[in-house]
Formats: structure tokens, sequence, C-alpha cells
């Protein structure tokens, strides 16, 4: 039989719609005839379902589980569970008893924080009780631990395009978002003019 | 001497019959104190102490626990999405935004940048065996050829034993809408579900019909880290993808530049390195959970060149996101420096290696303090 390429084109598109299915095993069994035609005729096609088969066949090695009858009820619930809570305009008797709850609860599941927690408290209690040489400044008081300065990164551009070309083989990488994050830091180093380099 | 009673009363005060001086008082209060706030918790969570201080073996109930199938089908379809389309994609990192026309077809992939404007004209093209990237302002052409355990057969089936062994955890969190298609929110985190502290998780919004990734979001220990995700987009014929899509032709006149040059060996471990290096590779000690080396480059540098232009690239992974430690010798006339960037995600410094000084360069979305250990751990 003849076909034109547009033909084969529209054949090859069509196929491919019922490929899933096919794999799946749900086509009717002339559609089944008919797939099977077509990847008789077509190598290109014939070549994607072996690879759709190989695929499919490596997520099915995957362990599967049946779910109990009830495990959409307990999806559903713990879903509820863990709705975040709407911000209600609490009382604050509520939110007081709600933060000690919290609180208490933290300190059963955590028993050692609780210790230190409890030596803390009495060592503020200690501090507030007993008389002492006068008020603290703030110049006294240690500083907390500053940051460091975000200078800009020199940095060698080869190295963060291999790194975005790495992202790009990951299916679970985001290539557009590690070409921009590169894209910042070249942008960082021209903008300090530094000793950086390409590799 | 006669005794004092308890009852008895002095100038309008009642003493106990064991006087105790003031400030012996307040000692006891305090240890009366402490021990009404400590025992109570302590007494509570005892067994879970014991627990804490112990070595736990893995929970075993939580590694028979089935990944969830609905997603696992999900990112199956994902993987292996076949249809055309077509649209404007977003890109949110570190308060920096990028959009993109994208155009995919059978698994391949087309960005052509829009913003921002530097980067306007750049255009992305991931197909299964290779990557290539068209910097507009230079007219160069940064080309990756896979190997093939990295092309996206070798990766899918890297994915699929990952989460076969629960490496990676997926599940099914939701629904939504995103460009006016039906997407299903499927959870990816690194490192198994039941691992201690907070792990990388990425979340990707799937067309429900058609597989194609319609959004997605990487998280780390410290919060959300970026975000993508399509503003419109057509699927099907009506997106007019065309194969030729992905071989323009302004590429023909591009200087080529080869990422990963034939010379460049790919490795297993960084003892395999060391005889191929003109200098000796550091590696960390201390990795953070969940994180092994999932790969290790080689780029010796040309004949005869300066053992500077040698470099090693160390990949380490936990299945869902990777951070990346890039080494070579400090150059001769360089100066040395401190830790550059620290608390981002692209730092660099020098550390002295059994050879010299090096220049390391770290890529990656550690948490501050993990990243420090990794630097301050290489040996």
């Amino acid at each position: 039989m003849y076909h034109t390429d547009t033909n084969d084109n529209r054949e090859c598109a069509q196929m491919r719609l019922l490929l899933s299915d096919y794999l799946d095993d749900t086509l009717s069994a002339r559609q089944v005839w008919n797939v099977e035609k077509h990847l008789a005729a077509c190598a290109e096609c014939a070549a994607l379902c072996r690879r759709m088969q190989a695929t499919v066949r490596l997520l099915q090695a995957a362990p599967r589980f049946d779910t109990s009858d009830n495990f959409m009820a307990k999806l559903h619930a713990r879903l509820d569970s863990v709705e975040p809570e709407r911000p209600l305009s609490r009382s604050r008797l509520t939110a007081l008893r709600d933060g000690w709850a919290a609180l208490v609860e933290t300190l059963r599941q955590r028993p050692a924080p609780a210790l230190s927690l409890g030596f803390a408290l009495t060592a503020l209690v200690a501090l507030l009780l007993l008389p002492h040489g006068g008020a603290v400044k703030p110049s006294d008081l240690p500083l907390p631990p500053s940051r460091p300065t975000s200078a800009p990164v020199p940095i060698a551009a080869e190295s963060l395009r291999r790194s975005v070309a790495l992202a790009a083989a990951n299916p679970l990488d985001d290539p557009a978002a590690a070409n921009l994050e590169a894209h910042a830091a070249l942008e960082d180093a021209a903008a300090v003019n530094t000793d950086a380099a390409p590799n | 001497m006669k005794r004092r009673k308890f009852s008895e009363n002095e100038g309008g005060r009642v003493r106990p019959p064991f006087a105790i001086e003031a400030g012996r008082l307040l000692l006891w209060r305090l240890a009366l104190l402490a021990l009404c706030l400590t025992l109570p918790s302590f007494a509570f969570g005892q067994a879970r102490f014991h627990r804490a201080l112990r070595p736990q073996p893995p929970d075993s109930r939580a590694e028979n626990e089935p990944q969830d199938p609905a997603a696992v089908a999900l990112i199956k379809l994902m993987l292996s999405q076949q249809a055309a389309y077509a649209g404007e994609q977003v890109t949110e990192r570190g308060g920096r935004l990028s959009r993109q026309e994208v155009r995919g077809l059978k698994g391949r992939l087309r960005m052509d940048f829009i913003e921002p404007p530097d980067l306007a004209g750049d255009v992305m093209l991931i197909t299964h065996s290779q990557y290539r990237y068209y910097h507009k302002n230079t007219n160069v052409l940064d080309i990756a050829l896979w190997p093939t355990h990295l092309n996206m057969g070798g990766q899918e089936k890297r994915i699929a034993d990952a989460i076969r062994q629960k490496r990676i955890a997926v599940q099914k969190v939701g629904e939504e809408i995103v460009a006016g298609r039906n997407a299903a929110i499927v959870q990816l985190q690194g490192g198994g579900r039941f691992g201690a502290g907070r792990r990388f998780q990425s979340k990707f919004w799937i067309d429900k019909e058609t597989g194609v990734k319609l959004g997605m979001e990487l998280s780390g220990p410290r919060g959300l880290v970026s975000r993508s995700y399509f503003t419109r987009i057509t699927i099907g014929p009506a997106a007019r993808v065309s194969p030729k899509d992905f071989s323009p032709a302004f590429l023909q006149g591009a200087q080529t530049n080869p990422l990963f040059p034939p010379q460049a060996k790919q490795l297993r471990t960084v003892a395999e390195a060391r005889p191929l290096l003109p200098f000796t590779p550091l590696e960390p000690a201390t990795l953070p959970p969940g994180f092994r080396l999932a790969a290790v480059w080689v780029f010796p540098g040309p004949p005869q060149s300066r053992p500077e232009a040698s470099s090693v690239l160390l990949r380490y992974s936990e299945g869902v996101t990777s951070f990346v430690l890039y080494e070579r010798p400090a150059r001769a006339n360089g100066r040395a420096f401190g830790n550059r960037g620290e608390g981002r995600s692209i730092q660099r410094w020098q550390a002295d290696s059994p050879s010299g000084p090096l220049d390391i360069t770290y890529i990656g979305h550690l948490a501050p303090e993990q990243a420090r250990a990794v630097r301050d751990s290489l040996r």
C-alpha cells in the first residue's frame, strides 16, 4: 500500500496515542490488530514501543501492595488532619491554652530538651531572684553569630555550565532554575571583576 | 533551754520547728522548682529518652510501608510522556525570575529564554542523549553528550530503582489546576521517607491526561529553593511543535564548547581519579544524611598544559537533589582567599591538599551548617 509522508506521520501519531493502552492490554481486538500491523511496518514506532515496554517493566518490577478497604477513608482523614489551621481570631485564653498544650506535648516527646529547659528555667528564676551587680548593658551582651557578608562569588564559568548540564540530565531537577542561578553567580562575579578565570 | 513549738508566736510570726536562713531557703525553693519542672517531663518521656540515646534499627514497619501507587503511576506517566506541548514557563530562584518559551516533543525539550534581559535569546535544548545551550551574547554553543547511564533511559531506570528501593519516597499530595490543565501534585522526598531530619523534596505538578510536567518546586532544609510553572500551555497537535524545532538553523554558525570533552573521564571513586590528576583531590569525610558520591569527572586539560588547567568534579546525590564540588589547583599567581559566599548556593574557597592549595567551588542547596561541615571535612 502506498503512503505519503503526511499519511505516515498521521498514522504514526494515531498509533502512538494507542501505544500506552496497547501495552496496558486495554484495546479492542481490532485496535490491537491495527497497532501491531503498524508496528510491523514502522521501525520508529516499534522502537518507541520497545522503550515504553522497558519503562513499564521497570516500574512494574517495583513492589505493589493492595490497599485495605478503608484506605481512602483513612487517607482523607489523614489529609484532613494535616490541613493548615485557618487563622481564626482566637481569644487570648484559647491561644494560651493551645500554646501550653503544644509545649506539654513537645516536652513529652523530647525529654532531653525538656530537662535542659527545666534547668534553664531554674537558672532564669535564680537570676531574677538573686541580686546582681547592676543592669546588663546591651554592649555587654554577646553579639549574635553574624551571617558572613555575602560577597559576590567569583566562579569559573565552566563549572557552572557543567552544573546546569548535569541538572538538565536529571528529570527530577529544574534546568531552568539551575541556569538562572548560574547566570546570577556569573553576574555577581563580573560585577566585582574578580580573579576568577574559566577552567 | 525551752524548746520552741511550731504553734509558738513570736512577735506575730509563726516560726517553723527548724529555722532556715533566708539564703538557704531560697536555694531550697530553687531546687524544689527545678525538680517540679524536670521530673514530670522526664517521667513522661522516659521511654523515648532511652530510645533517643541508643542507635535504633531501621523502622521495619516504615520500611514495609508501600509507596503510594497513584504517585508511582504519575511519575511513570511523567517520565514516559511523549505528547507535544508548547507554552510559557516562569522560573523563580533566589529572588530572581526567568521566563521561557518552552516546547516539548517525544521527550525532547527546548527552552527559549525571554527574561532576564541578559538571558534573552539564549536557547536550551535537551534530548535523550545530549544537552545543548546556545549563548546568544557570545554565539557559543555548550554541548554535553551524555554517557549511556546519564541519558534519559538510564535516568528513568535510576529513578525507578530509587523508588523501588525507597531511597526516594513518592506520594500524591493533591490536585490543582495549572495553566488551565488538571494537575496532580506528586511529592518526592530524597533520603527515604522515614529518615531523621528535614530532607530535600521536590513537588511536581503533572498533567493527569498526558503526563506533561506543568510545574515543579524544589525545597531544601531551609525551605523553598526554586519553582517553575507554566503560565500558559497548549498540549497536542494544536501546539504545532515540529521535530525541526529541536535542530534550529542558527546553531550551525555557533562556536561549540564541549562541556564534557572526550578526554574527560567519568569515574566512580576519588581513588580512581587520583592517578589521572596532577594534584591530590580532596573529598569530604562528612556528608549530609542520605548523600553519597554519584560520579567523579576528571578533566585533564590540554597536553603539556599547566596543572591548574586540570580539574575534577565530584557530584554527590541523595536521589532528589545533588551538590557538586569542583576542584583545581590554585593558580600560582592567584591570591589566597577564604570562603566566599558562605550561606549561598554557590561558594568558593581555597583548601590545602598534600599537593598544594586547591580552589574549591561548591554548588548546591545544603543548609549552611551542612555545607560548612562538608567544607570543614575535606581531606
